[in-house]
């Protein structure tokens, strides 16, 4: 038999499981489905009642985790960017900065086409659900921005370029990407690259360009 | 700056008047969901009853307010854009008109810009509705294009969203938009660097800024 999650690296048998793995296997469940509550009903609608019932526990219990609706969509967001993040580093090639930058959005729109509910949690629900949740998302928009910035180095007139073109970018992305999740249009992502491609390596090296290294990213 | 825009009901209906400034005035202070019906009622010294007579609920009372001053937004931005001839001069003088809106009237763009994000989905939909309007203007720069030169139309919904998540990030951030119109270069070089040469886009930086046009004296 599979145990799941932080269970399967308990020894079984008569020794008892601690409180922290049961709690923070409860944690998992509930945000597990927290995550789909708040993607399907939105953050304004979703109430505790909601989250108890889909993740089948008690209100007591979730209280026992979190402190409310918002901690829970806070550790909601923290849980979805992470795994997110981790696995769209692990798939990054090595290779020149434009070819990492292409390779790098072609692994955010598999991550949005194969996880549509958790995208929507970090770049539909988290920019409406409060000021928390909102600085949050900001700071993890503003997390893409060094790396991008090391584009200068390839434009000629990188010395010139205005201070807000970075953030232009990532916000223009990421209000693409959402423009996709609340249109339910998330098949076909990958169809995107090229014109995201354009638009955070293009101010730099030409859009011409950042669509051929586009098509060749994997 | 004198306001035109019809209240929500017949002019001399002052009740509408007052709680229509009250809902502007707690939702710019204190965000849309901290601001209940009743505070509203006490500062229009109006009753919930009268409130339900003139708006209906809290949430179409917001969109209807949030149309209002999109109107006279956009009023001020084509009228100053109309008067040029090309798309450019037309997008710059636009800009900056809409700039110096927002600057003088920082209540209202609080309202519109950072507190429609968490006031329901109907006023998500007015926001998207504006921010595409906006977007098919600036797309008209495609038209602009060399033969050999390609740009989709995503881009000028991206640039429009951008700049919508930059204003947002200000306003979220505690900060102001005081300083919008010294922006406005620098947001004109983001809008209209996918249609022309980097060259020219560039001159966008230091171009002085369009001269504030006096009203027309009736």
């Amino acid at each position: 038999m599979t145990l799941p999650g932080p269970l399967a690296r308990q020894p079984v048998g008569r020794e008892r499981l601690s409180r922290a793995t049961i709690e923070q296997h409860q944690r998992e469940r509930i945000l597990v489905a927290a995550i789909g509550v708040f993607a399907k009903r939105g953050f304004q609608q979703t109430t505790i009642d909601h989250i108890v019932a889909a993740a089948k526990t008690s209100v007591g219990s979730f209280y026992g985790l979190f402190d409310g609706k918002e901690d829970c969509f806070h550790q909601c967001f923290d849980r979805v960017v992470s795994a997110g993040r981790g696995r769209i580093e692990a798939s990054l090639p090595e290779g020149e900065w434009a070819e990492r930058t292409c390779a790098r959005l072609a692994s955010i729109l598999r991550e949005v086409e194969a996880e549509p509910l958790a995208a929507r949690i970090v770049l539909v629900e988290a920019p409406t659900a409060g000021p928390e949740s909102l600085r949050r998302y900001e700071e993890t928009l503003d997390s893409f921005l060094p790396y991008l910035r090391e584009g200068r180095g390839l434009a000629s007139e990188g010395d010139e370029l205005p201070p807000s073109l970075e953030e232009a970018g990532v916000a223009g992305t990421a209000w693409l990407l959402r423009e996709r999740l609340v249109g339910g249009r998330t098949q076909d992502m990958q169809e995107l690259l090229p014109e995201l491609s354009a638009i955070l390596v293009g101010p730099y090296l030409g859009e011409a360009a950042a669509r051929r290294i586009a098509r060749k990213a994997p | 700056m004198a306001r035109s825009g019809a209240p929500a009901q017949a002019p001399d209906d002052d009740v509408g008047r007052r709680l229509r400034e009250a809902m502007l005035d707690l939702v710019a202070g204190r965000g849309y969901s901290a601001t209940t019906v009743d505070a509203i009622c006490d500062r229009a010294g109006a009753g919930v009853g009268e409130f339900a007579r003139v708006f209906g609920s809290k949430e179409d009372a917001f969109v209807q307010i949030y149309l209002e001053e999109v109107e006279l937004f956009l009023a001020v931005a084509a009228s100053a854009c109309e008067i040029e001839e090309g798309w450019r001069d037309g997008l710059r003088a636009g800009a900056y008109a809409g700039a110096r809106w927002i600057r003088d009237h920082p209540r209202e763009a609080r309202f519109c810009i950072l507190e429609v994000l968490g006031a329901g989905e109907a006023a998500g939909l007015q926001r998207e509705h504006l921010l595409r309007t906006l977007a098919a203007y600036l797309d008209r720069g495609r038209k602009q294009l060399d033969r050999d030169r390609f740009v989709s139309p995503a881009f000028a919904e991206a640039i429009v969203g951008a700049i919508s998540e930059m204003l947002v990030r200000r306003l979220a951030g505690g900060g102001d938009l005081a300083d919008l119109v010294d922006l406005v270069p620098e947001l004109m070089y983001i809008a209209v660097r996918p249609y022309v040469d980097g060259e020219e886009a560039l001159e966008e930086l230091t171009r002085p800024a369009v001269p504030e046009r006096r009203r027309a004296k009736r």
